[in-house]
C-alpha cells in the first residue's frame, strides 16, 4: 500500500506527466479534501480563526517560495509585499469595488509593484539583494506609517485604514464570520496550490529553476535571465498580493504594525522550516510557524495550572517567549535539517515504504 | 572614436590615481584615516549649515549646534558600523544579530552599575567585553555549522537573523526579572559622577594656544558627545593600527583573502574568526554602553541601529573599514539635515532611501571595490 513510486512503470506520455501517478497519491488528495471540509464542522470558532491565518500565511508563503526557493531570489519585503496588497484592496474597496475584485486589482497592483522592486536583482545578487530588499521593506513600512490614504495627510502619525463594511458573501461579513472566511480563502489557497505545482511543470517554472541553479548556464542555454526573473518577482508579489488581500477583508482595520520587517522574517522562516522550493513545505511551514504560538501557550497554560508559573507573569512574558522560540526554531532548521519538514516528511515516507521488511 | 580613446584614457588615469592612493592608504593607515575624518566632517560642516540658516534659527537649531550633533551621531553609527565591517571583510557574511550584541553590550554594563554596584568606569570594559563573548556566542551557534557545511551566505544571514531574535526576546524576558522594566536607564547619580559626564558644557568660545578662533557662540555640548566621538576615532585608528602593523592583523588579512591558503600558511583560521567576532562584538557592546548612558536601554535599542549601520557599510562599502566612517558621515549629516530642516518625521526614511539608490546606482559603495557578487 505504497503511496511514493517505486515500482511503477510508465507506458504513455500521459500517464509519465501525471502529477500523482499511483491510485493511492489520489486517494490521499481525496482524503485531504474530506479533510478540508469536515475540519471546521468539527471545531469551534477559535480553531478556524487559526486556521484561517494558517491559511492566509501559507498563500502567502507559497507566493515567497516561488521567489526564494525556487528563483533563488532572497527578498526580505515580504512585509511591504503584503502591506501594497492589503491596503491596495482596503482603498479600492473604498471606492466602491467588490470585496472580489478589489483583491484581484490589488494582487495585479502588487505585481507591478513587485516588478519595480525586482530590478535591483538584474545587478544584485546574495546579501546585496537581501539588503534591496530590507531597503524597499523598510521604505512601504514607513509610508504606510506616515501617509493617510483616505485625507492624504503626511505629518509621520501612525495611521490605519478602516476596511468598508462591503466584504460580504451571502449576508456573512468576512471579518466576522470565520466559517464564510474559511471557504473563501480555502478555494484561493486550492487555487495558488494547482497554479503553483503545475507552474514548475511549465517552460517558464523550469526557468525559474534553471536561473536558481546557475543564473550563467541558464542565460548560455537561451534563458533570458532578465525577463524570468522579472515575471518570477510578478508571480511572486502576485499571489502574495492576494494574500495581502485576504488579511484585509479578514480584518476590521489594519495598519502598519502588520506590515513590518518581522513579518517579512516570519515568512522568510515558514519557507525555510516547511522547505525551500516545495510548494507543499510552504503550507506545512505556515501552519507550523501559526501553531508554534498556540502549543507555547498550552504548554503555558498547563504549567501554570500545576503551579510552576505565575499566571500574570506568564502572560507578560508570553509574546517574547514565543519570539524566542521562533528565532531558535530558525537556527535549529537551518542547523539540522536545511531542507526543512518536506525533507523529513519524505525521510518518514521513505522509511515506511518497504516497513516492516526494510532491509 | 577619439572620445572612446579619451574615455580610456581618462579610466586608466583614474585607475593609477585610485591604485597609488590605496597603496599610500595601506602604509600610513592613521594619517589616512585622520584625513578621511577630518575631510567628512568638514563636508559634513556645510551640509547642515545650509540647512539650519534659512528656515529655523533658534537656539537648539542652528549650524554649530546641528554640528556637534552630527559629529555625536557619527562616531556612534561608526563605532558601531565598524564591527559590521570587520565581520564582512573578514568572513564575507552579514552578521544582522549585531544589533543584539549591541544591546547585550549596553545590558552588561547597566548590570554591572545597576546591579552589583560597581562604578561607572566598570561599565565600558564590562560592555565591550560581554559584546565581545556574546559575539563568539553567536558565531559558535548561528555562523560556525553553517560554515562547516560551506552553506550559502544568505541561509547565513537568516541564521544571524534568528540569533537577533532569539537574543532580543531573552534579554526582554531578563529584564523583565532583573529590573521590573523593560527599559531602564543607567543611575543618574553615577554617571555624572566623573568629570566627562557632567551636564551640558556651554561653549561660548574656541580657543588655540590663546588664540581665539571662534568667539561669541552659542550652543551647548553634552560631554557624552564628545566621549563617544573621541572614544570612536581611538577605536578606528586602534582597528586600522591592529590590521595594518600587528602579527594577527597580517593573519586576518590572509584569511580575509583565501581561509584554506591561510590554514595552509599554519595560521589557526577559527582562531582568527573568533578573534573577529570578539573585536567585532566589543566595538558593539561599546557603542551600546556609550549610547545607554546617552538615552536608554532596552531589549529593541539595537533594531534601529542595526538597520542604519547596514545602511553605512552599504554606502560606505561592505568590505573597507575606512568606508564605515566615511558611510556614518554621509548617514549623520543627511539626518541632522533633515531634522534641521524641519522635517524631523522623515528622518528613517532617508537613510533607507539612501540605502536602495546606493545599491542601485554603485552597489560596491564610495569606497568599495567592484562587486563579484553581481548578477
Amino acid at each position: 500500500m505504497t503511496v511514493s513510486q517505486n515500482g511503477v512503470f510508465h507506458q504513455t506520455y500521459s500517464s509519465d506527466q501525471q502529477l500523482r501517478p499511483t491510485s493511492w497519491q489520489r486517494y490521499r488528495i481525496v482524503l485531504v479534501f474530506i479533510l478540508i471540509i469536515v475540519f471546521p464542522l468539527l471545531v469551534g470558532n477559535r480553531e478556524l480563526r487559526i486556521a484561517n491565518t494558517v491559511i492566509i500565511a501559507a498563500i502567502g508563503a507559497i507566493g515567497l517560495n516561488i521567489l526564494v526557493g525556487y528563483t533563488g531570489q532572497i527578498s526580505l519585503g515580504q512585509g511591504a509585499f503584503l502591506a501594497v496588497g492589503a491596503y491596495s484592496t482596503g482603498l479600492l474597496m473604498h471606492q466602491g469595488l467588490p470585496w472580489w475584485l478589489a483583491i484581484l486589482v490589488a494582487a495585479v497592483i502588487t505585481a507591478l509593484f513587485g516588478i519595480v522592486f525586482g530590478i535591483p536583482s538584474l545587478r544584485l545578487k546574495g546579501l546585496y539583494l537581501a539588503v534591496a530588499t530590507l531597503a524597499a521593506q523598510q521604505i512601504v513600512g514607513w509610508i504606510v506609517r506616515a501617509w493617510d490614504p483616505i485625507d492624504g495627510k503626511t505629518d509621520g502619525l501612525a495611521r490605519e485604514l478602516a476596511i468598508p463594511n462591503t466584504n460580504v458573501v451571502l449576508g456573512n461579513r468576512l471579518n466576522t464570520s470565520e466559517i464564510t472566511f474559511y471557504v473563501v480563502a480555502m478555494i484561493v489557497l486550492i487555487v495558488v496550490t494547482m497554479l503553483a505545482t503545475n507552474l514548475f511543470r511549465t517552460h517558464i517554472g523550469r526557468a525559474f529553476i534553471a536561473i536558481r541553479d546557475q543564473d550563467i548556464a541558464a542565460e548560455v542555454m537561451g534563458v533570458d535571465v532578465f525577463r524570468f526573473k522579472l515575471l518570477s518577482f510578478a508571480t511572486s508579489s502576485f499571489i502574495v498580493g492576494l494574500a495581502g488581500g485576504l488579511i484585509a477583508v479578514h480584518s476590521t482595520i489594519i495598519s502598519f504594525e502588520r506590515f513590518t520587517i518581522e513579518v517579512s522574517i516570519e515568512y522568510l522562516a515558514m519557507i525555510i522550516i516547511g522547505g525551500l522550493g516545495s510548494v507543499a513545505g510552504s503550507i506545512y511551514g505556515a501552519a507550523f510557524i501559526k501553531i508554534l504560538p498556540e502549543i507555547l501557550r498550552e504548554i503555558g497554560t498547563i504549567m501554570t495550572e500545576q503551579g510552576w508559573l505565575d499566571a500574570a507573569e506568564f502572560d507578560l512574558i508570553l509574546p517574547y517567549i514565543r519570539e524566542a522560540a521562533f528565532g531558535l526554531a530558525i537556527i535549529l532548521t537551518l542547523i539540522i535539517e536545511p531542507e526543512g519538514i518536506v525533507k523529513v516528511w519524505r525521510d518518514v515516507k521513505s522509511y515506511f515504504r518497504l516497513w516492516p521488511f526494510s532491509y | 572614436m577619439a572620445t572612446h580613446q579619451n574615455s580610456l584614457e581618462w579610466r586608466a588615469s583614474v585607475r593609477e590615481i585610485r591604485n597609488r592612493l590605496k597603496v599610500l592608504t595601506e602604509r600610513y593607515p592613521i594619517i589616512a584615516n585622520v584625513l578621511i575624518i577630518v575631510l567628512s566632517a568638514l563636508l559634513g560642516y556645510f551640509i547642515p549649515y545650509l540647512a539650519a540658516e534659512p528656515i529655523f534659527r533658534t537656539e537648539f537649531n542652528n549650524p554649530e549646534q546641528n554640528f556637534i550633533l552630527m559629529l555625536a551621531r557619527a562616531g556612534w553609527y561608526s563605532m558601531f558600523a565598524l564591527g559590521y565591517a570587520l565581520v564582512f571583510s573578514i568572513l564575507g557574511l552579514l552578521n544582522l544579530a549585531h544589533g543584539a550584541v549591541y544591546m547585550a553590550g549596553a545590558f552588561a554594563g547597566l548590570w554591572i552599575t545597576a546591579n552589583q554596584d560597581l562604578p561607572i568606569e566598570y561599565a565600558l570594559p564590562a560592555g565591550m567585553l560581554a559584546g565581545g563573548l556574546i559575539g563568539i556566542l553567536v558565531d559558535w551557534v548561528a555562523f560556525l555549522p553553517l560554515r562547516a557545511r560551506n552553506a550559502p551566505r544568505t541561509s547565513q544571514l537568516i541564521s544571524s537573523i534568528g540569533a537577533s531574535i532569539f537574543l532580543v526576546n531573552l534579554a526582554f524576558i531578563l529584564f523583565i526579572d532583573q529590573f521590573n522594566a523593560p527599559v531602564n536607564r543607567f543611575p543618574a547619580e553615577k554617571v555624572n559622577s566623573i568629570r566627562a559626564f557632567q551636564g551640558t558644557v556651554p561653549i561660548e568660545r574656541i580657543e588655540v594656544f590663546g588664540l581665539t578662533l571662534i568667539d561669541q557662540l552659542d550652543y551647548t555640548v553634552f560631554p557624552m558627545q564628545v566621549t563617544m566621538f573621541v572614544v570612536a576615532i581611538v577605536m578606528l585608528i586602534f582597528l586600522q593600527f591592529v590590521i595594518a602593523h600587528s602579527k594577527i592583523g597580517k593573519a586576518m588579512r590572509v584569511v580575509a583573502y583565501n581561509p584554506k591558503v591561510a590554514q595552509l600558511l599554519g595560521i589557526n583560521v577559527s582562531l582568527i574568526f573568533a578573534v573577529t567576532f570578539f573585536l567585532s562584538g566589543a566595538f558593539a557592546g561599546a557603542a551600546g554602553v556609550l549610547q545607554g548612558m546617552f538615552r536608554v536601554v532596552g531589549p529593541f535599542m539595537g533594531s534601529e541601529v542595526g538597520l542604519i549601520g547596514l545602511t553605512v557599510i552599504v554606502l560606505g562599502g561592505m568590505r573597507s573599514i575606512p568606508g564605515a566612517v566615511v558611510g556614518s558621515f554621509i548617514i549623520a549629516n543627511l539626518q541632522i539635515a533633515t531634522i534641521a530642516m524641519g522635517y524631523s518625521w522623515l528622518e528613517e526614511a532617508v537613510v533607507f532611501l539612501a540605502l536602495f539608490l546606493m545599491l542601485l546606482i554603485r552597489p560596491q559603495g564610495i569606497l568599495g571595490e567592484p562587486l563579484q557578487d553581481r548578477a
